[in-house]
């Protein structure tokens, strides 16, 4: 075994081996000591990875497909004799980005529930769960075969279930992770049923084979290939939260913040991206659902844009961002810009997971209170919070790193109709980030401090929080900074995308579009963090923008009535239907069928213990009877 | 080695029965009794050589010329289905019995005699080959289910027991007639002669599948089910949905398709979309249910039908699922209805309504149902989620849609198994819930454990399931 | 005249609807049990004429083997008979229905 191929294995299991340890451990370790060791596992994992990263760097360069390219396979997992599935994982450049984004962007944030989850009763539990996220991320990301990857797949849906409803003493995040988990569930059988296409007609799952073989056993355009891309693209949809399966992650906030941070922006939400880039050939073998996947795209972060803009509270404002900065990656992957998608993939894990730590210090200091209104004015007293917010809002918005000015540009140079719309839209959907981001700073750090913050606001005079969690926001904010120097463009080496040039290429972009399309979106962005400045100075100012807009903010308020619709759509009929094959088929029908049988039976049985009377001499006479009847018979036989 | 298998619950029930020990004594011999069987089985498992074909085989003449030119022969032996389906037998029963002896029955001696002749029946059945000796432990098998749900089920049990027995009896009945007429016509009752010389009256078919649906049981021949998983006491339950159920499935997988495999082939769409119909409709129907012994008795309705789903896919994939869904399945429900059972204890109850937060400061409790809960609804990674892969895939390679109309039960398993585990655990607790009730104690944990360990252990290799029943 | 098996047959007959008679009609078990008697004597009359006339051996062993078996009949009748008579007066066999359903 190579020390790559064990390193790998590390890198995957450390998360587990936590999981193990912790629940054995149970109370045995105190909640402090299993904090910090459910952080040392991920902390592993995350060294593994960096040093699976080095060895792959320095390995020949690669001018072919199928170079820096490794199946290791540890047994075989399941088999029937005919259908194998291997326990493989695939180490090439893909997955290594997603194996740092996961296990680093992962240790940072479990090193800052140290801090946010002290004192909590499930303090251990809490830590357990975020191991087996990690484990469960990892083995989506690495595994080199479908039937694996949905199994990482539902199991970071498992663990999100799991997280959603940490605090389930309450209605609320149970629910949510109900919703959540049902929704996923629903994608999940997307992969599975496109996984019986290829069994069917591949007899592999295994995804160099059936990137091979695609081509050739279903033709570009077919309504096979038209299928399969359509299935995988569900199960994204559900996992990264796209029109028309996003309603859970708004829900999915009731969850404790780091939660949100790791799993619902930084890693889990984003996999839908992964898996269009890793399945790109699938993909391009139906253009017709690649379009489709980009129109998600644009659909979603239009939508989600102008939701976030009337929303309340600090996590769902960040929640319906996060959907919306998924629909830019949709787009850009939906365009063929694949390594485009995957800078802006792995800016987000910083730039989001740094918003959101950043408001758990925030609502960590206002005791538990989520609501902007009841905020603002905190800027003196969350001084590095702010600055640290800042950075993360500079990547949001996208001045730095350009990673949503590179998916403008590649859309402006595919031309076509799709790349346009995915254009304009990313524009439209810019100004609106623009105004969010700084909105929520607004309302958060400057203006008048609420009077609820003058009451619960905690004394932050000597830290504004634990170091563990100040320290963590730091490094992302640090973070943010140097990812965005792999792609910077204007004509400069483009690292990422050489990086992953076989895996996941991009679509190339001249230096004058780059030129245009950063500084129309720069433009678009600037517009809309100035607009908020200059309509929050005034309240006429504010009343004046928002007059005309009121019927849109109903809309926007009500989150376009998804919620409504699959409740009388979905949830009201298929409760209807299952209560009323209970009531009557069930009831009637087949208890009534077996009710019947048992009557019948029943009646004989009461006839025949009538004639049991006890009369010796009646049972002498039906005998003597019988006898006789019995010797008449073989008389008459015998005669004839 | 099969033979000790079957011989050596059928002697510890008569020493259980006729020894005068005291309750504690009994239980504890029961349970011995039980644990010795399982690793009995555990050394079988061991010896077992993957690919080799029936092995520990034990064949002897039993009844000489039946009157009509057949002898009966007592031939047992075992393969891979068998082997892991006796395992599921020894596992089952010692956990019921362990329950049993926890909670503590009415007259132990008869109690714990019965559970353990029934034991030796259903180890008999899944290892006979001959058709007259795999009859016998089909009955067999019954009689020690009526009286342990007729006698100590709950209130409504001779309601139960009447319409269990009728159902049953009636399929059973049929399997006779057609077992009499197999034996006349051909002249042996060995099954492997008669696989070689198919014998091809529709009827045949027909009247074996009867009984094998019925105790599966396939839609719509469930309607036993309901009541007796709610009145029987709760090993008795997990019992007929963990292992008993399983032996209908295995009778259709080793009897009514290989001997009449044209037949089968010819029917298998009627089939086919029962099993569909009852999928689907056993999950709608859990999903409305409003105790927790409701909703693992409809989801085993669905699960029993995924199975012959796979059954009647007619290739390796699905028989393969089919098969390994079987252990998964006999396992998860066993679990399932024992930890009901434990709620129960403590409860008084297993309604929705007066429980609830069982989690809340009892990690034990929360983590044993989670992983139950989990397994039943077939989380991707789960031993549970390969073998319903494989069925699923099987069934799509027989015909696209009916793969993807099956493979909605999936979704409509986690609607109906989390509703399931966040009524029990999550929440405030419920009116019926004493106040401090205390989490699992060392004993329950005893029997809990070994069995997530079973599925935990299934999950991390299945291959070593798989390789051994293809 | 020559007597033969039919004869023996007929005699063996009108025995045996006697003893019929008496079953059907008496409510003594006494007399209940001799009227057994007499059909298991009827019948014992017919096999070994049949031996006879047949020249075998195994009709007449078979009647050895009815006359055991009336026997030991006899001995646990007149045994239920005496118990009968000591836990209650009456010797009806109509009103012994105490085993019934």
């Amino acid at each position: 075994m190579s020390s790559l191929e064990a390193l790998s294995w590390v890198c995957l299991f450390a998360p587990l081996a936590g999981v193990v340890v912790l629940t054995l451990a149970g109370s045995r370790l105190s909640r402090q000591a299993a904090a910090w060791a459910g952080t040392a596992f991920s902390l592993a994992s995350f060294l593994a990875a960096v040093y699976v990263a080095y060895k792959l760097h320095h390995e020949p360069k690669f001018h072919h497909h199928g170079a820096r390219e490794h199946v290791f396979t540890l047994y075989t997992w399941a088999t029937s004799g005919s259908f194998r599935v291997p326990f493989d994982v695939l180490i090439d450049p893909l997955s290594v980005v997603e194996m740092l984004i996961v296990s680093g962007v992962g240790t940072l944030i479990v090193a800052y529930s140290i801090g946010y989850m002290h004192g909590d009763p499930k303090e251990r539990r809490f830590f357990v769960y975020l191991d087996l996220f990690l484990f469960s991320m990892l083995l989506l990301v690495m595994s080199a075969n479908f039937a694996l990857l949905l199994a990482g797949w539902g199991l970071v849906g498992l663990s999100s279930y799991l997280l959603i409803g940490f605090w389930h003493e309450r209605k609320a995040p149970v629910d949510a992770a109900k919703k959540a988990f049902v929704m996923n569930a629903i994608g999940d059988v997307g992969i599975a049923i496109a996984i019986f296409f290829m069994v069917r007609d591949l007899g592999t799952v295994e995804f160099q084979r059936v990137f091979d073989q695609a081509g050739s056993r279903w033709p570009q355009g077919s309504s096979t290939a038209n299928w399969i891309a359509f299935l995988l693209l569900l199960g994204a949809v559900a996992k990264s939260a796209q029109i028309p399966l996003h309603t859970w992650l708004p829900d999915a906030m009731e969850g404790p913040t780091p939660v949100s941070a790791l799993i619902h922006a930084a890693t889990m939400v984003t996999a839908g991206v992964y898996l269009v880039a890793r399945t790109h050939v699938l993909f391009e073998n139906a253009p017709d659902i690649q379009s489709l996947v980009a129109l998600i795209g644009v659909a979603t972060l239009l939508m989600a844009g102008v939701i976030a803009l009337v929303q309340t509270d600090i996590k769902r404002i960040i929640a319906y961002s996060t959907m919306s900065q998924i629909g830019y990656m949709f787009a850009a992957v939906g365009i063929g810009a694949y390594s485009a998608g995957m800078f802006l993939l792995l800016a987000h894990a910083f730039f989001k997971a740094l918003l959101f730590l950043g408001a758990g210090i925030v609502i960590h200091a206002l005791s538990g209170e989520q609501d902007v209104r009841r905020m603002g004015g905190l800027q003196p007293a969350l001084r590095k919070t702010a600055t640290l917010m800042w950075i993360g809002t500079i990547g949001l918005i996208g001045f730095w790193p350009l990673a949503k000015d590179a998916i403008l540009a590649s859309a402006y140079a595919k031309g076509g109709t799709t790349a346009m719309i995915v254009f304009v839209a990313g524009l439209v959907g810019a100004f609106f980030t623009g105004v969010y981001a700084t909105r929520l700073m607004r309302l958060t750090f400057y203006g008048p401090r609420s009077t609820y913050a003058d009451v619960h606001l905690h004394d932050t005079s000597h830290g504004e929080a634990p170091w563990t969690m100040f320290w963590t926001v730091t490094a992302l904010a640090a973070g943010t900074i140097v990812v965005g120097f792999l792609a910077i463009g204007f004509g400069t080496t483009d690292e990422l995308a050489s990086w992953l040039r076989f895996v996941a290429p991009t679509v190339e972009s001249s230096v004058s579009d780059e030129v245009l399309t950063t500084a129309l979106g720069w433009g678009a962005g600037l517009a809309g963090a100035a607009l908020v400045f200059w309509a929050y100075s005034r309240p006429e100012r504010l009343a004046t923008v928002k007059r005309p807009l009121r019927a849109g903010a109903v809309v926007a308020e009500n989150r376009f009535y998804w919620d409504t619709a699959y409740r009388w759509i979905a949830y009201l009929p298929a409760s209807a239907i299952a209560s009323g094959l209970y009531r009557y088929v069930e009831r009637w029908i087949v208890w009534g069928s077996v009710s019947v049988l048992t009557y019948v039976v029943r009646g004989f049985s009461r006839a025949a213990t009538d004639a049991q009377n006890g009369v010796v001499r009646l049972y002498a006479t039906a005998f003597a009877a019988g006898a006789a009847v019995l010797a008449a018979y073989f008389l008459t036989k015998a005669s004839l | 080695m099969t033979t000790a298998l079957i011989v050596l619950p059928l002697a510890g029930a008569l020493v259980v029965a006729l020894a005068p020990l005291p309750r504690r004594l009994t239980e504890l011999l029961a349970l011995l009794v039980a644990l010795a069987e399982c690793i009995l089985g555990a050394v079988a498992l061991v010896g077992f050589d993957a690919g080799g074909g029936p092995q520990y085989v034990t064949n002897r003449e039993w009844i000489s010329d039946f009157g009509l030119n057949a002898s009966v022969r007592y031939h047992v032996s075992m393969n891979g289905l068998s082997l892991f389906m006796v395992l599921l037998t020894a596992v089952g029963i010692a956990a019921s019995i362990a329950v049993a002896a926890r909670m503590g029955r009415e007259r132990p001696r008869a109690y714990f005699a019965l559970v353990l002749v029934l034991e030796s029946a259903l180890v008999l059945l899944f290892t006979a080959q001959d058709l007259v000796l795999f009859y016998v432990g089909w009955e067999i098998m019954m009689i020690p289910l009526y009286v342990l749900m007729g006698v100590w089920g709950g209130a409504g049990r001779r309601a139960a027991t009447m319409q269990f027995v009728v159902y049953t009896l009636v399929g059973s009945l049929l399997m006779l007639v057609a077992i009499a007429y197999l034996g006349v016509t051909a002249g042996t009752f060995e099954r492997q002669a008669l696989i070689a010389h198919p014998h091809e009256p529709t009827w045949l078919f027909f009247a074996f599948a009867a009984a094998f649906c019925i105790k599966a049981p396939l839609f719509p021949l469930h309607a036993w089910l309901p009541s007796a998983y709610r009145e029987s006491s709760p090993e008795v339950a997990a019992l007929l949905s963990g292992v008993v159920s399983k032996a209908g499935a295995y009778g259709l997988i080793t009897f009514a398709v290989p001997l009449f495999p044209k037949t089968a082939h010819d029917w298998r769409w009627l089939l086919l979309g029962l099993a569909l119909a009852g999928l689907l409709y056993g999950s709608l129907v859990a999903f409305r249910q409003p105790d927790a012994r409701g909703v693992i008795a409809y989801s085993s309705l669905a699960q029993m039908n995924l199975i012959v789903i796979g059954i009647f896919a007619f290739n390796v994939n699905g028989s393969t699922g089919a098969t390994f869904q079987m252990v998964n399945h006999g396992v998860v429900s066993l679990a399932a209805f024992l930890l009901i059972g434990l709620v129960e204890a403590r409860t008084g109850t297993d309604l929705f309504a007066s429980l609830g937060g069982l989690a809340n400061g009892r990690p034990m409790f929360s983590t044993v149902f989670l992983i139950a809960a989990l397994w039943a609804l077939a989380v991707p990674g789960s031993s549970v989620f390969v073998s319903e892969l494989y069925i699923l895939i099987g069934a799509f390679q027989q015909a696209a849609l009916l793969g993807a109309a099956a493979a909605l039960g999936i979704v409509l398993a986690a609607m109906y198994m989390l509703r399931w585990y966040s009524a029990l655990a999550h929440e405030g607790d419920g009116s019926s819930v004493p106040h401090g009730m205390p989490d699992l104690r060392p004993g329950e944990l005893a029997i809990a454990v070994p069995l997530i360990l079973i599925l935990l252990a299934l999950t991390a290799y299945p291959f070593g399931v798989m390789d051994r029943l293809t | 005249m020559h007597v033969g098996v039919a004869w023996f047959l007929g005699v063996s007959a009108v025995l045996f609807g006697i003893g019929l008679f008496g079953v059907f009609t008496r409510r003594s078990p006494i007399i209940l049990l001799l009227s057994v008697e007499i059909m298991l004597n009827a019948s014992n009359l017919a096999l070994i004429s049949v031996a006879r006339y047949w020249g075998e051996q195994s009709g007449q062993v078979f009647a050895l083997v009815v006359m055991a078996v009336a026997a030991s009949e006899v001995v646990v009748g007149l045994g239920l008979v005496v118990a009968m008579a000591r836990r209650r007066a009456d010797l009806d066999v109509d009103s012994l229905t105490g085993l019934r359903n």
